[in-house]
């Protein structure tokens, strides 16, 4: 389902090339919980942006659902993340004047989702109620707790129902009882839902969680 | 409600939230927009007074609501009066089509004169406008001119009323004759001999008089019979109408008839150049003082759009990363800038009403401004094409200012924002 094909990617830090990724070929296959594991700096975030579309790969081929995403343009793109993709980012990201309700419904407003309103509502209620979140559904991200914003992050990267959901650190800025909880939701919702999560972590603990594990090191997938 | 309203009324109220978070930009551009806003409409509130304020003393005074003539380009001015007749002059078929339009009106004729200077035996410099008018129909009109010496003589067809500006600078007596040199239908210039049966000025307006070198009211009224006799002009024939009434619409149908006929309509404030002059000045004045607010709202909203957009460029990014396309994003933001630019506006306005409450009683800018105003005072007041010039500048400043910070947003790298925001 999802076909990295000898991807490579560098960087340039003044005049420094810093190669970020060299030559990555990786298969997942849909309902997979992938980990990806590595130090800091190997490569971690670039992978899960190229697979995103966030990102281009300077060579090499990226397939997801039979469709080559590094040959679509800037727009194409934006309709491929609003369809396919889920995002959940290390540090939430969460709209600060938007309440829980109102950041979780906000990707459907940007992808224009063709169903009612009625249709809309179940949908943000039944995920608001999956991530445990119904007393704080009009608070905004500032009321919240770090474990709270990232279920939040969580019910918003679902709501379209994408394909994949991408996970880049999601428990870095948690406390370690927080972050198992937030990996244990993440895997039941991976179960129910049947959908693709791809994490990348450098915590030892939270990979008991994954059904494929992938260590990255120095833009490399190793052993 | 349909889906797709429902998403932009959820967009515009995103919008509404995103503008609550910048409280001190908002107030500085705020300012500058209320600025902005009360220079345009006090300043077109100014030129507006100074135009009804002229209209309405010149209407009372001599040249009537409104005034139809067959005499083209300055020759119209009043001050500066034509030495020769126009032709063609106007005539009983157009009469016809000012009666069917229901328009009341009445004839006059005018003529530039030069005064004979009879202890001299030479003809003086300044010229003078001699106007035949039906005194016993017309005085009833104008109620602001009284008489200081003498008395109207509709008995005597070569009986004169004259300006008291002109009676003091010539010194001319109630009972005198006096010689004004004229030029005929046939262009020969004739003299013609007039009595002096009264001495007219303003009953308001009188520090008006002697402002300039020249007389601002240079008239001396002859009946209109007898001037069309001496002329030697037919019986019906006029050179203008003074227009006193007619329903509503009157008067773009008299302006679509002048175009037609090769005449001119114009009200009082547009027969005297140095008053059309004045008028223009304080718009041209109003024009740069507008120019230069905008130029500070510019100035403004790109420097503060330019930090607030930065400010917010991990969200913005988090919205690409979520599917957001940039002309989604710069959709979001330009509401924003529209949405703050008619609030801002909508309370500029509520101030300058409270302005206008304020000085309900009127202002007087000092007497030095009397000549710009026709002596009267000031009324502030919402004048709807002004405020309508004024909401369009000002919102397209705001969206021309902002148009570089908001395609910024639509070049943003969420990767490379994302990287910034973890450093």
């Amino acid at each position: 389902m999802i076909q990295l094909n000898e991807i490579r990617k560098t960087y340039l830090l003044g005049k420094t090339e810093v190669p970020a990724l060299k030559g990555i070929n990786l298969r997942i296959e849909k309902g997979e919980f992938v980990c990806v594991m590595g130090p800091s700096g190997s490569g971690k975030s670039t992978l899960l942006n190229i697979i995103g579309g966030l990102d281009q790969p300077d060579s090499g081929e990226v397939v997801i659902a039979g469709q080559t995403i590094n040959r679509l343009n800037r727009n194409q793109l934006a309709d491929f993340r609003a369809q396919q993709i889920g995002f959940i980012f290390q540090s939430f990201n969460l709209i600060p004047v938007l309440n829980v309700y109102e950041n979780i419904e906000l990707p459907l407003l940007i992808k224009k989702e063709p169903i009612s309103e009625k249709e809309k509502h179940a949908r943000i209620t039944q995920l608001i109620e999956e991530v445990g979140l119904q007393a704080a559904v009009n608070h905004r991200p500032d009321e919240l707790s770090g474990g709270q914003r990232q279920r939040v992050a969580i019910a918003r990267a679902l709501v379209t129902r994408p394909q994949i959901v991408l996970a880049d650190e999601p428990t870095a800025n948690l406390d370690s009882a927080t972050a198992h909880a937030i990996l244990a939701l993440m895997r039941r919702l991976n179960e129910e839902e049947q959908v693709t999560f791809i994490f990348s972590t450098h915590d030892q603990s939270v990979t008991k969680y994954a059904t494929n594990l992938y260590h990255l090191k120095d833009g490399r997938l190793v052993d | 409600m349909a889906p797709v309203r429902k998403e932009i009324v959820k967009t515009l109220k995103l919008a509404v939230r995103n503008i609550g978070r910048h409280p001190v930009k908002n107030m500085l551009v705020g300012l500058v927009i209320l600025l902005a806003a009360n220079v345009f409409l006090l300043t077109g509130s100014l030129a507006e007074n100074a135009r009804q304020n002229w209209r309405a003393f010149l209407a009372a005074t001599f040249v009537g609501n409104g005034n139809l003539t067959a005499y083209q380009g300055k020759e119209k001015d009043f001050s500066l009066p034509a030495l020769t007749l126009p032709a063609p002059l106007l005539s009983p078929p157009i009469y016809a089509k000012l009666e069917e339009l229901g328009v009341y009106y009445t004839k006059r004729l005018k003529i530039g004169a030069i005064v004979y200077n009879e202890e001299k035996g030479e003809l003086a410099g300044t010229p003078v406008t001699l106007v035949g008018v039906d005194w016993p129909v017309e005085e009833k009109h104008l109620n602001n001119l009284q008489l200081v010496a003498g008395e109207v003589r509709p008995d005597l067809a070569a009986g004169v009323l004259v300006w008291e500006e002109l009676a003091t600078y010539y010194q001319w007596r109630v009972g005198e004759e006096l010689t004004l040199f004229v030029k005929d239908i046939d262009g020969n210039t004739l003299p013609f001999t007039f009595i002096i049966t009264g001495v007219l000025k303003n009953k308001t307006g009188e520090a008006l008089a002697g402002t300039g070198s020249f007389p601002l009211f240079p008239f001396v009224f002859a009946s209109y019979e007898y001037l069309g006799l001496l002329l030697g002009l037919e019986e019906d024939a006029a050179t203008d109408l003074a227009i006193w009434g007619g329903p509503p619409a009157a008067e773009t149908a008299l302006k679509r008839l002048a175009r037609r006929h090769g005449l001119q309509f114009f009200h009082g404030e547009q027969g005297f150049e140095v008053i059309w002059g004045i008028i223009e000045f304080i718009y041209f004045i109003g024009v740069f003082l507008e120019l230069f607010i905008l130029v500070v709202l510019i100035v403004t909203s790109f420097n503060l759009n330019l930090i607030g957009f930065a400010e917010r460029r991990k969200e913005i990014g988090t919205m690409y990363a979520l599917g957001a396309k940039p002309r989604w994003i710069a959709g979001l933001l330009l509401a924003e800038l529209v949405i703050f630019a008619v609030t801002a506006f909508g309370c500029s306005l509520l101030v300058y009403f409270l302005l206008s409450l304020v000085t309900s009683h009127g202002l007087t800018l000092g007497s030095g401004l009397g000549l710009a105003f026709a002596g009267a005072k000031i009324h502030l007041q919402l004048v709807p094409a002004t405020a309508g010039v004024a909401f369009l500048a000002i919102v397209g400043t705001m969206l021309v200012s902002s148009s570089y910070p908001v395609y910024l947003t639509t070049k943003i790298n969420p990767v490379a924002v994302f990287k910034e925001a973890e450093r």
